[in-house]
């Protein structure tokens, strides 16, 4: 770096630029540094950490149950999803068999918490480019699922729907009917969002060369879902390692190749239409059968279930008494990952025989993505780092738990 | 070049633009969505999870809490403090039960274990306050919600979908809710209001059965 | 009350006003709680769950503008700070900061359980309540609150608001 010189000479001089937590355009409470050469990024440095709240440390010392709500507070916009993880992780340490009604019940409710989390995602992001009368038309798409979600299971946004072994409570055919419906306008709606802003040449503009990464540092920066398939890399663990009812369903997985901001953009608007075809599907397929497996524990029982159920209970055993010797959970440890939305949402669970899960630890697509966010803003403008933060999903309660 | 005559006319004259304005003005059209709040209210789907309440006994008229701590234990927020005393006869009396609405993170779990459905979260949502003082609920309050509720409601009959969640197992549910039947709100409305102006929690033909019945 | 040299009461011992005053106040008071409450700007500070309610409040199904909502990013332009999601000891100099940055008349709303009272989070790095640093007007609980419970708090601040009275001089 020049010395400032006298007047009459040329300088230059690097401006440390703050774009602070509270940032009506950081979706959320992310900090970054950014070195400036006059318009230029040459440098970005995320803090995160301002929504850090202990939930792996909490998680130690609730029931495994009792982990579910909050697994919803980590992406609170999918929470669904998380759940969804978290119950994978528990059955296959556990070895708990879900009824195949369960699995498509469970895969519909994940592909409308992927609908509605690309929906906030389109909401957000043209909000900060500049399109809002998206915004507006994304919430009221986004009202149908959440309507539909408090339905279901009572609550809008933190649903805690799916729990260990199946789900909560059985779908009533009133409920598939409006998830038909829709399926059926969805498309349309699509078609909307993509006349407002598809070939608009101030959208073309802002996203596309912004925000550039290549295939071969995507990989190496880690990244996953549609950040990573915006350039080129197919790998979407819906179909590599299958869970639920993910393969009994056809679906296409879109695929990028610029691994610019608007080839993730078009990765993400083609992922609303295949999950629209994946709920179509569930729906046409559900079968019959029990929501929840047999070997399910009861939600105050901390450890494994009864292995076989109890007959009858006579009236005097409306009060249980404590102190009942009960079956001990087997140990081990699992690594368990879903395709969430934002990405690769995997979870370590241990467990040391006791109630509790002795560590959970979340591996969150968004803390991944925030890393990469230095190199995709190298070179960029000022402006660009506002789009390549919408482009790459990033979501603070799951990035600092 | 023959293609790129109308690219150049669509780029000059802003066509896909104007395309996006058409779609908003034809949206500016349409009936507005929009639902006015204070005046039109929404009703929430039964199952809303709300405010808390203790259910009414349609016999007693009291709390059915039978201080097995349940609710307790499951809270994930802790925030349920419950006491209890034990009589002569090894039965559970409830001396103070509160609950922290302000921890609460409404997950539902107190009303999915309890084996006497007696705590409910109600469809109340608008309940914001000045100060914090009035979100500890304690068992006169949790019944007044719950009277609160009644008067609100709009059914005739109240079931929480948490009680016997569709497509459940009978086998692992508690007796106290494989018996539950749904609750006919007029009753309540009334006999709370009989208990009220009467401030007795029994009356005279309750006391001639056993102590040792459920909710006693 | 006695009338002294300059034309002022005295109501109290050392309190003097001006005769008639109060008539012209109650009216100036009304005016001008109506102009600040029907038309209140809150910051967005959004920080977890509850900020997507907010967003709900504010998109189309239930329309915020009607009530003269509209969402500031500055807190120089703003009058009310909804505090929607968990505050952590990291994040709590910045909101205190940006709440000093707020010109008078200022409220805060906590909206959802982490801002009230700490929520589910009582561990070592969330601060459990936003009101063990910032005064608050309204509290409105729910994890998170549905986006009807957030104008019903709104509707609330604003009846706060209205009834508010002001000293406009030391004698009136």
């Amino acid at each position: 770096m020049e010395p400032v010189g006298v007047a009459g000479t040329e300088s230059r001089k690097e401006l440390t630029l703050n774009m602070g937590p509270q940032h009506p355009a950081t979706h959320g409470v992310l900090r970054l540094t950014l070195d400036l050469d006059g318009e230029v990024v040459t440098g970005c440095t995320p803090h995160v950490g301002y929504l850090h709240r202990g939930i792996e440390k909490l998680a130690e010392s609730r029931t495994w149950h009792g982990v579910m709500p909050l697994t919803d507070r980590l992406d609170y916009i999918a929470s669904a999803g998380n759940n969804i993880g978290y119950c994978l992780a528990v059955e296959r340490l556990f070895g708990i068999e879900v009824p195949d009604r369960a699995k498509y019940l469970r895969t519909i409710v994940f592909e409308m918490s992927r609908i509605s989390s690309h929906l906030l995602w389109l909401a957000t992001h043209a909000l900060d480019i500049g399109a809002m009368t998206v915004f507006l038309y994304c919430f009221r798409e986004r009202e149908w699922l959440l309507d539909i979600f408090e339905t279901i299971c009572g609550a809008r946004l933190t649903v805690s729907y799916p729990r260990i072994g199946g789900v909560l409570q059985d779908m009533e055919p009133a409920v598939l009917e409006s998830l038909d419906a829709f399926t059926r306008m969805f498309p349309g709606k699509i078609l909307e969002y993509e006349t407002m802003i598809d070939k608009n040449r101030i959208w073309l503009d802002r996203t596309q060369g912004v925000g550039v990464i290549s295939a071969r540092d995507a990989l190496r920066w880690g990244l996953t879902g549609p950040t990573l398939r915006g350039s080129g890399v197919m790998y979407d663990l819906r179909r590599d390692v299958p869970y639920d009812a993910y393969d009994r369903v056809d679906f296409d997985v879109p695929l990028g190749s610029n691994g610019d901001v608007y080839d993730r953009y078009r990765c993400r608007m083609e992922e609303l239409r295949q999950s629209n075809r994946i709920l179509r599907q569930c729906i046409a397929a559900l079968p019959q059968g029990d929501i929840l497996s047999a070997n399910t524990p009861d939600l105050d029982i901390p450890l494994m279930g009864k292995k076989e159920l109890v007959p009858e209970m006579s009236l005097g055993n409306a009060s249980i008494a404590f102190g009942d010797v009960l079956p001990v959970a087997p140990k081990g440890e699992i690594y368990s990952a879903v395709e969430a939305p934002k990405g690769e949402l995997g979870l370590y669970l241990m467990s040391d025989g006791s109630g509790n899960p002795c560590r959970m630890r979340v591996r969150s697509p968004s803390y991944v993505h925030a890393g990469a966010l230095a190199k995709m803003c190298e070179g960029g403008f000022i402006a660009d780092v506002i789009a390549v933060i919408g482009s790459i999903d990033i979501v603070m309660g799951e990035c600092d738990r | 070049m023959r293609k790129r005559i109308p690219d150049l006319i669509k780029k000059l004259l802003f066509y896909e633009i104007l395309q996006g304005l058409a779609l908003t003005f034809r949206t500016m059209l349409k009936p507005p969505v929009t639902r006015q709040y204070p005046r039109e209210r929404c009703e929430p789907k039964p199952g809303f999870r709300g405010r808390h309440a203790f259910v009414r006994d349609a016999v007693t008229g009291r709390e059915k809490c039978v201080a097995c701590q349940k609710c307790s234990i499951v809270c994930p927020s802790r925030c349920i403090s419950i006491r209890y005393e034990t009589d002569g006869k090894g039965v559970r009396h409830l001396t103070k039960y509160e609950i922290d609405a302000l921890r609460c993170i409404f997950c539902g779990y107190c009303e999915s274990i309890c084996p006497v459905c007696a705590i409910v979260l109600t469809e109340v949502f608008e309940y914001a306050s000045y100060s914090r003082q009035g979100f500890v609920y304690d068992r006169e309050r949790l019944l007044m919600n719950w009277d609160d509720f009644a008067t609100k409601l709009k059914r005739p009959f109240y079931f929480n979908m948490f009680w016997r969640p569709a497509g459940s197992d009978p086998r692992r549910l508690s007796v106290g809710k494989r018996q539950q039947q749904p609750i006919r709100i007029q009753q309540q409305a009334e006999s709370s209001k009989v208990n009220v102006d009467r401030n007795i929690a029994t009356t005279a033909m309750d006391e001639k059965t056993p102590a040792t019945e459920v909710g006693k | 009350m006695r009338k002294d040299e300059s034309g002022l009461i005295e109501v109290e011992e050392g309190v003097r006003v001006i005769p008639g005053a109060n008539t012209l106040i109650t009216s100036v008071d009304k005016i001008v709680n109506w102009g600040r409450a029907s038309s209140l700007w809150p910051m967005t500070f959004g920080l977890a769950c509850c900020a997507i309610e907010m967003m709900a409040a504010g998109a189309a199904h239930l329309d915020l503008d009607r009530f003269g909502i509209i969402f500031r990013a500055s807190p120089r332009q703003s009058d009310c700070m909804i505090v929607a999601g968990t505050v952590t000891m990291k994040m709590a100099p910045v909101v205190r900061k940006v709440y000093d940055q707020m010109p008078e008349p200022r409220y805060v709303i906590a909206m959802g359980s982490c801002a009230c009272s700490g929520g589910i989070f009582r561990t070592y790095s969330t601060v459990q309540g936003v009101d063990t640093f910032l005064p608050v007007d309204v509290y409105i609980p729910g994890c998170p609150p549905r986006p009807e419970a957030l104008i019903d708090g709104l509707l609330k601040l604003q009846a706060l608001i209205r009834g508010e009275e002001f000293t406009w001089s030391r004698w009136a």
